[in-house]
């Protein structure tokens, strides 16, 4: 049995860019197991935390459908409705995209929803833990480019303490809580803390393998972007040559 | 407590120790922090009372469509010299138009504040209200140093960061974040922002007298001059501008040359 390094008092220094923080898990037995039980900690915790404000805001809310039938309703006083309303196709073309709407729009604007609030219990854990691998490796091979000396263990391990700030989302209880882009940036600063921890760099270095992962991204991104404008291209090309 | 109030007043006086004590004291980020979420609190204050009476003296729909229809009357009339090819019975149907769509969307407001809902409704709002307030200190960026939030702080404080050690700083991110939290503290002057003639004026000296903290704090923070620090703290939103003005450039090129092709 590995010595337990994780506790509060070590997340709570490790936010406040505490450096000893991230060196006393760097050099933990097993940084790897610490980080994973943090990461699944700050997901279901925080998923929790925000069920609660999810269910208060829910409760004064009235029901969506119930809204969705009233606004129906009041068509047929506008002055379009009885130019449409002759037109049985274009009617039921209308009434589905209505309904479609009112599947999309509600989520979009981040109406209360508590069942899918549930479920983000499962889901904030496991988008978490993927994005910890994912930027973890990348952070790692650009770290060990760099002449960063830390094992892969510890730079996941150390990167485990950059998702602290999410906790702030457990602020959610509180209903019709709002936080902006500002987390990803504190996100951010613990990511070249932890990076700089685990490889032991030099401040310039430790910025680059920080901010190269995201280049990686950005070139995923953008030639999966051309693969889709490339296909949809063709797609539309195919349907005019028939 | 005095002492952390001292050290506010010191900060707002510009006086090193003040700067000092903060980017080398062990929580320096957490004080940061502290000062950044109680100074973004206290400036809305006056917006959560506002929400809160609001909230326990909710108008029905049909005085606040009222009120909105009288506002919007005056605004016609402010803008109609605006309209000056429009006849007065074209516009006069246009508005007649309006006015029915917005009766209609009060209509529509007024029987979905009707239906009924768990929570009693000046609970709810009165829930929005403080959702909306202690939000605040977690709000964005926007105009470099304008907002009290963690993002106008971390926000541009990284690239400041960046450039204060491309310059030679020596100083460390907690102290360097703990000591720039005090240009948050002019900006408690924003709480009177709502008084009429005064409150913009108010906002411009929080603003400036803001920057100038944050110049002694950055200059403190790196141990570096006050001249290396005030190129540190605009060389961010200088080459921000710079980008946004070339890309604007290069856009505007694009169109012409596009309008250009089409007209031939």
């Amino acid at each position: 049995m590995g010595q337990r390094t994780l506790s509060f008092e070590l997340v709570f220094r490790a936010l406040g860019l505490d450096s000893e923080a991230y060196d006393r898990l760097r050099d933990d037995d097993n940084p790897f197991v610490e980080g994973l039980f943090l990461i699944v900690l700050i997901g279901v915790a925080t998923a929790l935390l925000n069920l609660i404000g999810q269910a208060l805001a829910w409760a004064g809310t009235p029901s969506m459908s119930a809204i969705k039938d009233l606004i129906w309703q009041a068509f047929p006083t506008m002055p379009w409705w009885s130019q449409m309303a002759g037109d049985a196709e274009a009617m039921a073309q209308f009434k589905q995209l209505y309904d479609l709407g009112w599947q999309i729009f509600p989520r979009l604007f981040g109406v209360a929803d508590p069942l899918a609030a549930s479920l983000n219990i499962l889901f904030w854990p496991l988008a978490a833990l993927l994005s910890w691998l994912i930027y973890g490796t990348l952070a790692h091979l650009f770290a060990r480019l760099l002449g960063g000396v830390g094992r892969y263990d510890q730079t996941l391990g150390t990167l485990s303490l950059s998702y602290a700030p999410l906790l702030v989302h457990g602020l959610g209880f509180v209903p019709y809580f709002t936080v902006g882009a500002a987390l990803n940036t504190w996100q951010l600063i613990c990511r070249y803390k932890a990076i700089r921890s685990a490889g032991q760099l030099s401040w310039g270095r430790a910025f680059w393998a920080t901010v190269l992962p995201f280049g990686v991204y950005l070139v995923f991104w953008t030639v999966i972007g051309l693969i889709v404008a490339l296909g949809i291209a063709a797609a539309v090309a195919a349907q005019g040559g028939r | 407590m005095s002492a952390w109030l001292r050290t506010l007043w010191n900060g707002i006086l510009l006086r090193e120790p003040a700067f000092a004590d903060l980017r080398d004291h062990r929580n320096a980020f957490w004080y940061g922090l502290a000062i950044i979420a109680a100074v973004a609190l206290l400036i809305h204050l006056p917006t959560l009372v506002g929400g809160v009476s609001a909230a326990l003296r909710a108008q029905p729909v049909a005085v606040e469509m009222d009120q909105a229809m009288s506002e919007l009357e005056q605004a016609i009339q402010q803008l109609r010299p605006l309209f000056g090819g429009m006849s007065d019975e074209m516009a006069g149907e246009l508005m007649a138009q309006f006015k029915d769509g917005l009766r209609l969307g009060f209509e529509i407001a007024g029987k979905v504040e009707a239906l009924p809902t768990y929570l009693p409704k000046p609970a709810d709002r009165t829930l929005q209200a403080i959702g909306r307030w202690v939000s605040q200190p977690f709000a964005g960026g926007g105009f470099p140093l304008a907002n009290v939030s963690l993002g106008a702080w971390l926000g541009y404080g990284i690239w400041v960061m960046l450039f204060a050690k491309l310059l030679g700083g020596r100083g460390t991110l907690a102290g360097f974040f703990g000591a720039t939290a005090l240009y948050a503290v002019p900006h408690v002057l924003r709480v009177f922002a709502f008084a009429p003639a005064v409150g913009p004026a108010l906002s411009v000296i929080a603003y400036l007298w803001g920057a100038a903290v944050y110049v002694k704090a950055t200059a403190v923070g790196h141990q570096m001059s006050v001249e290396r620090a005030l190129l540190a703290v605009l060389l961010p939103a200088l080459i921000a501008l710079l980008l946004a003005i070339m890309v604007a450039t290069a856009l505007a090129t694009v169109i012409a040359i596009g309008l250009a092709g089409a007209m031939d």
